[in-house]
């Protein structure tokens, strides 16, 4: 330092002031959150100009994911109505049709019309395989509502993220290519909060209690 | 410009471009997990990736808290973080007696993350961690290094400006063992969860009444110790000896 030229010394200080070195990568390159990991540039992401989400919403998650439709869109895009969130994969062989079943049932105990006041939110916890054009498939396979169900997929490292939100553990199977997971269904008020958390996917009568509970406050 | 943001990134990291030297490259290689599969060991191959020499320090943990006030602890959503999260600190500034260069530790899963996405990176998996640490020099007495780690780990830390045992893997890599607790990535994947599936359901083995029924034999109890602390966490929670580091693919 005693060596260091005043003005050189003056350009590191303002530097540091306004911090612009804090997300410098190790290698010298730029990294914006989430940037590296997104899976694409989001164009037509909307900025949200409602009230401030509550503290304890999921939706006040930064990351950015890709429905099956190729659409780019935050979590808080999802503000607005009750919605049940659950973590799946397309290759999913065992709990996931068992849950997607469950989702199903419920869907047919809400009623007519009822996708324009509760959505069924599913998010894949394989992206590197479950890209939007398989989500689409898994869509037609189930015959998914268009209104009423989104089908999302992250980056690996938000994905980990938004599993750690709703309790759910998961790895890669070793031998045979799937994942290892727990079922979770979680069901959020309209502004993205946990009302109901519950492990295993069975049993739904509480959950779809709970649903149309909410279904009539948002309507309120 | 340019220049400005040369310099920038050697006023920030002392870096140079590439792979820089705070990294150090782990190969592929061989993990054995601490329990037993049909009666034998269980091993996973890790691919190659890097990972740092060390642990987060209070310095740097301060100056992400600089350009992301969303995470100083007057800011940060209780979503995020526990109310013991940076306990100490004002706003960016570290509590006076602690040691900047010391491992950062009282921060959540959430904001460990966030800084390693801020630098480009991202949090080591369980598997990745673990191979890192039983990557022991050649030599070593394995038998003497796991005492002390046991020892380290039986006694209360007295916090992180402590140092460590002082332990450096083959690649470089100081202080996993025997300094704080970290973070990874998956974290959760070894604890029980639940009748509908589970994310291993050897880890069984770890509570109750299965104890070390299906443990490898000869394998450190200190593995033992981190999987059961790991499995007692939430993302959220804060401790005064848990702490990161970060890691990136090739």
């Amino acid at each position: 330092m005693k060596m260091m030229n005043g003005w050189v010394a003056a350009v590191i200080a303002v530097v540091a002031c306004l911090g612009l070195p804090a997300c410098q990568s190790d290698s010298g390159e730029p990294a914006g959150r989430r940037g590296k990991e997104s899976p694409q540039a989001d164009p037509a992401a909307k900025e949200n100009s409602s009230p401030a989400l509550p503290d304890s919403s999921l939706y006040q998650v930064d990351s950015r994911w890709i429905s099956d439709r190729g659409d780019t869109l935050r979590l808080a895009d999802l503000r607005g109505k009750p919605r049940v969130l659950t973590m799946f994969f397309g290759n999913c062989q065992s709990s996931c049709p068992m849950a997607m079943a469950s989702l199903k049932k419920m869907q047919s105990e809400l009623p007519q019309g009822w996708a324009e006041k509760a959505g069924f939110v599913l998010v894949t916890l394989d992206p590197r395989r479950d890209d939007a054009g398989a989500l689409a498939d898994y869509r037609r396979k189930l015959s998914l509502d268009d209104s009423g169900w989104s089908l999302l997929r992250g980056g690996p490292e938000d994905t980990r993220e938004l599993a750690m939100l709703v309790g759910v553990a998961y790895a890669e199977a070793k031998s045979n290519g799937g994942m290892e997971h727990n079922s979770v269904f979680v069901l959020l008020d309209k502004d993205g909060r946990v009302l109901r958390r519950q492990e295993g996917t069975s049993e739904t009568r509480d959950l779809v209690k709970a649903l149309r509970q909410e279904m009539k406050k948002a309507g309120d | 410009m340019p220049a400005l943001l040369l310099l920038a990134g050697a006023v920030c990291s002392g870096k140079t471009p590439g792979i820089p030297a705070t990294m150090a490259l782990i190969p592929e290689g061989r993990y054995v997990r601490p329990f037993l599969t049909r009666g034998r060991p269980d091993t996973v191959t890790v691919a190659a990736f890097r990972l740092d020499r060390d642990p987060v320090s209070i310095a740097d943990f301060a100056i992400f808290l600089r350009t992301h006030p969303e995470w100083r602890p007057s800011r940060v959503k209780r979503l995020f973080a526990d109310s013991g999260y940076l306990d100490g600190w004002r706003e960016t500034v570290a509590p006076a007696a602690a040691d900047p260069s010391a491992p950062v530790t009282r921060v959540s899963w959430y904001s460990a993350k966030a800084y390693c996405d801020c630098r480009g990176k991202r949090l080591p998996s369980t598997r990745e961690w673990e191979r890192a640490a039983q990557a022991l020099p050649p030599g070593t007495d394995v038998s003497e290094v796991s005492a002390r780690v046991l020892n380290w780990y039986s006694h209360p830390t007295a916090g992180s400006a402590v140092a460590g045992l002082g332990l450096v893997n083959a690649y470089g890599v100081r202080d996993q063992l025997g300094r704080i607790w970290e973070w990874t990535s998956d974290y959760n994947i070894q604890g029980p969860q639940g009748s509908d599936g589970s994310a291993d359901p050897k880890a069984a083995s770890f509570f109750c009444g299965g104890a070390a029924k299906d443990a490898v034999p000869g394998l450190d109890y200190a593995t033992f110790m981190r999987t059961a602390f790991r499995t007692s966490l939430k993302p959220e929670f804060t401790v005064g000896s848990l702490g990161f580091r970060c890691a990136r693919d090739l």
